[in-house]
């Protein structure tokens, strides 16, 4: 893919990505974020879908981006480094490489060379992995395994529709999370159970209810159960139909709320750890 | 005691369209109680005893619900980081004194004046509480909204930040929600008069939300997400004293949670789509309407003790209509913010993710 036009859409898309949050502090604090994604582009079509990849996954995580760009051709160079440079611009680092060994290799080399950049995730968008030829079967995992990273492959191939789907969940993971059927119809039944019975022997339970003196216990040993189990039946019904609280509030509950916190503690930084 | 026993073992016959009705009622009480931390008991007391249920059951009944549905929501409010547990029980537990002195009053006034005074002295206490209290709530919510800043942060009162600055040794507490240190002996009177309150007209919230808020300095999410904590510190111990009599209906409250545990989570759900603005803004619309309902049954209590001339059966029972109506509109205008509002939020949402999708599928 031309490189120009590849870098015009990285910051398209950025800004786009961006465009929601409104504040240019985020952007800031995230490419400035010791953690970073390395997004391996190898000057192919499909670099886009790493690109677009990268860039949500970063938001997610918080993450800043490091490129690696990986060319065969020496006379690119000066054009390559041309286009890059914009991105320099808004924070992002990148590093061009002519291509001596196959992909797969200068990946591992660069992580295991660059150990002081905190890399936690590669994202790569290339045929030449040697994955795609033995339909993910008999691939040899050996190398990627020994390095200290995920490795994420983007790729529009239907052989490794498996390591497509695994991303896929990671891209739309609130959205694609399973509703709750199962658990509404147990807990569903169970409160339709309890109320039946209630309902059917209301005399001789209202009578025993109300005798006064410890069977007081009873009315209120009666309101916990049944907000235990109507209140869950109730709860998952609403996740079923997707009324669901924002996601905004929940990470509000977590990051928002963290100042008012008596100590300041060292928290620890989420990692993420995978194994294609 | 014993009268009332014997009266309450004659609980009223369940049919289907009384329990739709109470279901339906306890769904847009939980609703609005899930949101604003309180509220719906004052249409659900009412409203059981239009079914015939004796005063005192539909007051024990309605209490009965009220403490399983406000450990729900607040369980549910939790997990959006909104409840400051520690806040809710030491409130809660001075509340439930004031909700046995309120009680103890309530007694005594009857005794003196019988059931119209009673009546007199509750609904007094409603227009006077929901004319000062909601009118100053309903208040700022507007000024909030005209000044156009509501995605501002919430400022603390200068009352508040008075509060806060005051350090009376050996009684000072540190609250999340307020991010302060506070002394108790604030938070006794608070939580006394809020039991109170609950005591008389069966919503402790209307002056327990507004107190954290404007004499402690909670955030009005904070604030209204604590008060089911401390409805449920209060609901527990009231049901458990009106249990021991056995003036507890449990089908009433059974039936009434059914709808309720629906409501209130949506209610608690609701309050992670608004802006902190609109908890104040709901809960002030309703307290300044329920004022208007008890204040025109005033006249129908000072003209049954003889204080002004005495009214025909037909102005009364206009007025009792009026007054119930006004009731349930002002539970209906609640629940209609509440819904629009998540309804409003929900669709700005899902055009952002639909523009995130757009992005990840270009």
């Amino acid at each position: 893919m031309e490189i120009k036009k590849l870098v015009q859409q990285f910051e398209d898309l950025m800004s786009t990505s961006f465009f929601e949050e409104g504040k240019l502090e985020t952007l800031k604090r995230m490419v400035n974020n010791r953690h970073k994604i390395l997004l391996v582009l190898t000057g192919m079509e499909v670099d886009i879908d790493a690109v677009k990849y990268s860039l949500n996954l970063s938001r997610r995580i918080g993450a800043g981006i490091k490129i690696l760009y990986l060319t065969r051709d020496n006379s690119e160079l000066p054009r390559i480094e041309d286009a890059l440079n914009k991105l320099k611009t808004i924070g992002i680092s990148y590093q061009i490489k002519v291509l001596e060994n196959s992909v797969k290799e200068e990946i591992v080399n660069y992580i295991n060379k660059e150990k002081e950049a905190d890399i936690s995730f590669v994202i790569v968008d290339s045929r030449d992995l040697g994955i795609h030829s033995l339909n993910g079967r008999n691939v040899d995992y050996h190398d990627w395994e020994k390095m200290r990273c995920p490795l994420v492959l983007v790729s529009k191939t239907p052989k490794i529709i498996s390591l497509k789907r695994r991303m896929v969940m990671t891209q739309n993971y609130v959205s694609m999370r399973k509703k709750p059927l199962g658990k509404m119809v147990i807990y569903g039944l169970a409160s339709v159970a309890m109320y039946a019975a209630l309902l059917v022997n209301q005399t001789a339970i209202t009578s025993l209810f109300t005798r006064g003196a410890w069977y007081a216990l009873f009315p209120i040993a009666t309101a916990f159960a049944f907000s235990f189990v109507h209140g869950n039946f109730a709860g998952y019904f609403w996740s079923v139909l997707g009324v669901e609280a924002t996601k905004k509030s929940l990470r509000k509950s977590q990051e928002e709320y963290k100042h008012i916190e008596r100590r300041e503690r060292p928290q620890p930084q989420p990692r993420l750890r995978a194994r294609l | 005691m014993q009268n009332i026993v014997l009266d309450a073992a004659n609980f009223i016959d369940l049919n289907s369209v009384n329990i739709l009705y109470l279901f339906i009622v306890g769904f847009i009480g939980g609703l609005v109680s899930g949101f604003i931390g309180s509220g719906g008991a004052f249409v659900l007391t009412p409203g059981m005893m239009s079914l015939g249920v004796p005063g005192l059951v539909a007051v024990a009944s309605n209490m009965c619900h009220k403490f399983p549905k406000a450990l729900v929501g607040a369980i549910k409010r939790a997990k959006y980081g909104q409840v400051d547990i520690k806040l809710g029980i030491i409130f809660g537990i001075f509340a439930e004194a004031g909700v046995f002195y309120g009680a103890h009053i309530q007694e005594k006034i009857k005794a003196a004046f019988g059931d119209a005074g009673s009546n007199l002295y509750v609904s007094a206490a409603f227009v006077i509480v929901l004319a000062i209290v909601g009118g100053f709530v309903l208040r700022d919510a507007i000024k909030t909204y005209k000044s156009g800043n509501t995605d501002a942060e919430e400022k603390t009162s200068r009352l508040a930040r008075m509060v806060q600055a005051i350090n009376i040794p050996g009684t000072m507490v540190y609250f999340k929600s307020l991010n302060a240190r506070v002394s108790l002996l604030f938070l006794i009177p608070l939580g006394f008069c809020t039991g109170m309150l609950a005591a008389t007209i069966a919503v402790g919230g209307f002056l327990g939300v507004p107190s954290m808020i404007y004499v402690l300095g909670a955030p009005s999410l904070m604030a209204s997400a604590t008060e089911l904590v401390v409805a449920f510190v209060m609901g527990l111990g009231g049901s458990f004293k009106y249990a021991l009599h056995g003036l507890v209906d449990i089908r009433l409250s059974a039936i009434i949670l059914a709808g309720s545990l629906f409501g209130i989570q949506l209610g608690a759900i609701g309050t992670t789509y608004v802006k902190p603005f609109m908890i104040k803004l709901v809960m002030g619309v309703i307290m300044v309407i329920v004022l208007f309902s008890r204040a025109l049954m005033i006249p129908v209590y000072l003209s049954q003790l003889g204080i002004i001339q005495t009214l025909t059966e037909e102005t009364i029972k206009i007025l009792k209509n009026t007054s119930f109506a006004i009731m349930a509109f002002a539970l209906l205008s609640g629940a209609f913010i509440v819904l629009r509002a998540m309804w409003i939020g929900k669709k700005t949402e899902s055009a952002i993710a639909e523009k995130e999708e757009a992005i990840e599928n270009v």
